[in-house]
């Protein structure tokens, strides 16, 4: 297996690619080194010619097909954990308290009430232990010029207070440093006085609004009387923009995409109704644990347009600007797709896949009791992603556990053409050991990967005139 | 003269060369840094300056309180720093810097402090009998209409350049400084920084450069006519010249200046002897070929000597911080390991901290200019 040049193989409608593992390159090749590298990897003996010879040869001189594989499943950032640990944390996360005024269908926290991971709970973060998470992350913030603190909750304005008195603290205690805020919230609770406080303070505010009111409260409702919470949310936004200069500026705006909901609306509403705020995310909706998303035809259908509009774009023929919300957020995430796409000389001897974080690092999640965990996104309850606590510290086992989730099928990922590309993080795999069930999300990873390189060579199709030929 | 004895303020990472050699300081200035206060975010009170930047060892322990420190000292030294531009930091300098004043310490500082407060300084101190200064060293302005030419330096040059900017060039030249001053040298220092102006030096004439509005030929010309006054007056055995900005570009958002004031110094002088600071990363030995042909025909500038920094230029994850440059600063453990990669695969590089380094390069200084 080894011996052969470590590719997968692509076509599309018009030309044959191989994806290059060492250099991380598509590179196009001829129909008849394509058959011949196929028929070579499912075991056959093909017969070469002079010209596949040639081609090969030509390939190699230039560092493709090389046959390396990774040697060790190792993730090499553990040489550095110590300093990183020590000196360059960047993001600490405080969960204020698990209690929201919103049931929204798709928070952990409401999908925690019915399963086991964690639910809505009157848990609230005292001033004690947020002075603790402040002073742990600051002791560990040397080398970062920008430390950011976010507030997390359940809601977090629900312990307005506790804010208030963090974000003064922490502009003493961090004083010379560029200290960025940031927090998510359902924003129901915002006040004038709240909002110029946060706007004067340099606050990001991520709001989360689905859409149009239909779309909003289908899956957004408020705790008290399970009635729809967009008036809730986009009333009192809009009542302080009008009242406060820049405070638009201020906001994210969050909206989770549904599968089952019109698309279509989603782009009208924010195109309509909220075109002068100056950020608005998209993303797909999570599943909760052990489900899966219905993707009707004519989501897909909707989502396709979307993905072409955000290719012309990305090829110059569509002002990005001008596209709708979800074409804009692929738009993004192409871009974003196509500068991962580093080439570089080869592959080391010693490497992880490309999923697991540096958990604690990037982001330090603290919940209301001063558990430590990589994310907001971790259970609470799981013992893999607890990764300490402010009284004993970091736990430098399980962070390198976490780090080193390839060990679970170490020789699968020597062998596997997405290594550098995975996407597979502790949460994903998060109380997962079955090799079968691991193995079917890394088929799952592999897909996404494949589906981004073929987005990717649509693209250099389109820039050599591959469409009108 | 009577020595002042002097608070440095604020220290941070990038200035932590002048606590370490402190002594160029005196020797200029007759003003004795004793104490040094960090920005509070750092909590370095009773820390080495050291922790600092991982150098080596200062012995200089630093203090968390400014007013104490103070009361210890004659002057304050007010260093500008990247700092400055947070807005409620600057107030809390203001803040201290109006306690100086009303303790009569003499305020020095490396640049102006933004406006309205220098203004106010200028005035406030008066008030208080105590001096409010930028203790600067400039070459006169250069008449524009007589540059006609590039006329060639006759003073050795040797020059610190760094693939990224901040990347232990400072630490370096000040070594260099010092080892070639006490072997008996005549010594001429250009900082790639203000701060160089504190040790005797001149600062690069960067700010004049980009904002000069001539054309590219006439800058050349302009930065040659600069280093001919400095050697007219100064009479030097040798120009310690630090090149500002890196020569390499870090990403999209952090241009390093392109290597603008490297290939601005190759065309309007010759390099005697280059010196290049690299971040503390593994590259590939090719690599480090490449970026010295690079350093040879782009910027004229053919390289003599690698040396390690400590630094390592990290992405910054946050959209809000995209435009800030983030550095990992390593131990001079994590450094030794670097080096043994290095030796490994049998790339000559030296370690930019370190005091044998800096007699190496002035030792093969010496060997290539026979």
């Amino acid at each position: 297996m080894n011996d052969m040049p470590f590719v997968h193989l692509m076509k599309s409608p018009y030309c044959y690619y191989v994806f290059d593992v060492n250099t991380n390159s598509i590179v196009r090749v001829s129909k008849e080194l394509y058959e011949y590298l196929l028929n070579e990897q499912q075991g056959r003996n093909p017969l070469s010619t002079v010209e596949i010879e040639r081609e090969k040869t030509s390939l190699m001189e230039k560092g493709y097909l090389k046959t390396k594989h990774p040697k060790e499943i190792d993730n090499p950032n553990i040489d550095d954990m110590e300093y990183l640990f020590t000196h360059h944390l960047r993001q600490l996360v405080l969960q204020v308290t698990q209690q929201c005024n919103f049931r929204c269908s798709y928070c952990p926290y409401t999908v925690g009430d019915d399963y086991v991971q964690r639910g809505h709970s009157a848990n609230r973060m005292d001033w004690e232990t947020a002075k603790a998470a402040i002073d742990f992350f600051a002791d560990r913030t040397r080398d970062v010029p920008s430390p950011a603190i976010s507030f997390y909750g359940g809601e977090p304005l629900l312990e307005k207070d506790l804010i208030i008195r963090c974000v003064e603290y922490c502009k003493k205690r961090f004083a010379g440093k560029n200290l960025i805020f940031s927090m998510t919230t359902n924003a129901s609770l915002l006040t004038e006085e709240l909002a110029r406080y946060f706007l004067k303070s340099h606050f990001k505010l991520m709001i989360s609004l689905d859409g149009p009111p239909e779309i909003h409260d289908r899956n957004r409702r408020i705790a008290s009387n399970g009635e729809g919470s967009f008036r809730a949310v986009y009333d009192t936004v809009m009542s302080l923009a009008e009242k406060i200069p820049g405070f638009l500026s201020c906001i994210d705006f969050n909206a989770v995409v549904d599968p089952q909901n019109d698309i279509s609306k989603v782009n009208r509403f924010f195109s309509n109704q909220l075109s002068q705020a100056n950020h608005i995310r998209a993303g797909l909706v999570d599943p909760p644990p052990g489900t899966t998303l219905y993707f009707s035809p004519e989501y897909q259908q909707k989502q396709k347009t979307q993905e072409l509009l955000a290719m012309l774009a990305v090829e110059g023929y569509v002002d990005p600007q001008k596209l709708p919300l979800i074409a804009k957020n692929e738009y993004e995430q192409i871009k974003d797709n196509i500068n991962k796409m580093s080439p570089h000389m080869q592959l080391p001897d010693r490497m992880m896949h490309g999923g697991p974080c540096i958990p604690g690092y990037r982001k330090l999640f603290v919940t209301t009791t001063g558990t430590l965990l990589p994310c907001e996104k971790c259970s609470e309850t799981s013992e893999e992603m607890n990764i300490g606590n402010l009284n004993d510290g970091f736990d430098f086992e399980n962070i390198k556990k976490l780090m080193n989730g390839g060990n679970r099928v170490e020789q699968d990922c020597k062998d596997c053409w997405a290594i550098e590309n995975c996407d597979i993080c502790g949460v994903k795999v998060d109380g997962i050991h079955d090799p079968r069930e691991l193995r079917r999300i890394c088929r799952s990873s592999r897909l996404n990967f494949e589906h981004r390189l073929n987005q990717i060579i649509a693209l250099r199709e389109m820039e050599e005139g591959g469409l009108s030929e | 003269m009577r020595v002042q004895k002097a608070l440095l303020y604020p220290l941070v990472r990038e200035n932590v060369p002048l606590v370490r050699f402190r002594k160029l300081v005196e020797q200029e200035f007759s003003l004795e840094i004793v104490e040094a206060v960090s920005p509070p975010a750092y909590h370095v009170d009773g820390k080495d300056a050291s922790y600092l930047d991982e150098g080596e060892n200062t012995n200089f322990i630093l203090s968390g309180d400014f007013d104490k420190a103070m009361g210890r000292c004659d002057c304050i030294l007010l260093a500008k720093t990247e700092e400055w531009s947070y807005s409620e930091y600057l107030l809390e300098i203001v803040d201290h810097l109006i306690t100086a004043c009303k303790n009569h310490k003499n305020i020095y500082c490396t640049q102006k402090l933004p406006e309205p407060y220098h203004t106010f300084f200028q005035a406030y101190a008066g008030r208080y009998s105590v001096e409010f200064s930028v203790l600067e060293k400039k070459i006169p302005p250069l008449d524009i209409n007589r540059l006609d030419r590039i006329y060639p330096i006759h003073t050795p040059i040797l020059a610190v350049a760094g693939m990224n900017e901040d990347c232990g060039e400072f630490g370096l030249q000040l070594g260099l400084l010092q080892t070639l001053r006490e072997e008996g040298y005549r010594v001429s220092y250009v900082g790639s920084n203000e701060y160089a102006e504190w040790t005797g030096g001149y600062a690069f004439p960067r700010a004049e450069l980009e904002t000069l509005p001539y054309s590219f030929e006439i800058k050349i010309k302009y930065l040659n006519a600069w280093f001919r006054k400095l050697e007219e007056a100064e009479a030097p055995d040798v120009i310690l010249l630090g090149i500002p900005g890196g020569t390499m570009p870090i990403d999209e958002y952090n241009l390093n200046s392109c290597g603008y004031f490297a290939y601005l110094t190759g065309c309007a002088v010759t390099v005697d002897f280059t010196v290049l600071t690299i971040p503390c990363v593994e590259y590939l030995p090719e690599y480090l070929t490449q970026c010295q042909e690079d350093m040879k025909y782009r910027y004229h500038l053919p390289v003599d000597c690698l040396c390690l920094s400590n630094i390592q230029i990290t992405p910054p994850v946050l959209e809000e911080a995209k435009t800030i440059v983030e550095k990992d600063v390593f131990s001079a453990k994590r450094v030794g390991r670097m080096m043994d990669l290095y030796r490994e695969k049998d790339v000559e590089i030296l370690e930019a901290e370190n005091a044998k380094t800096y007699r190496d390069i002035v030792k093969r200084l010496y060997a290539k200019l026979g």
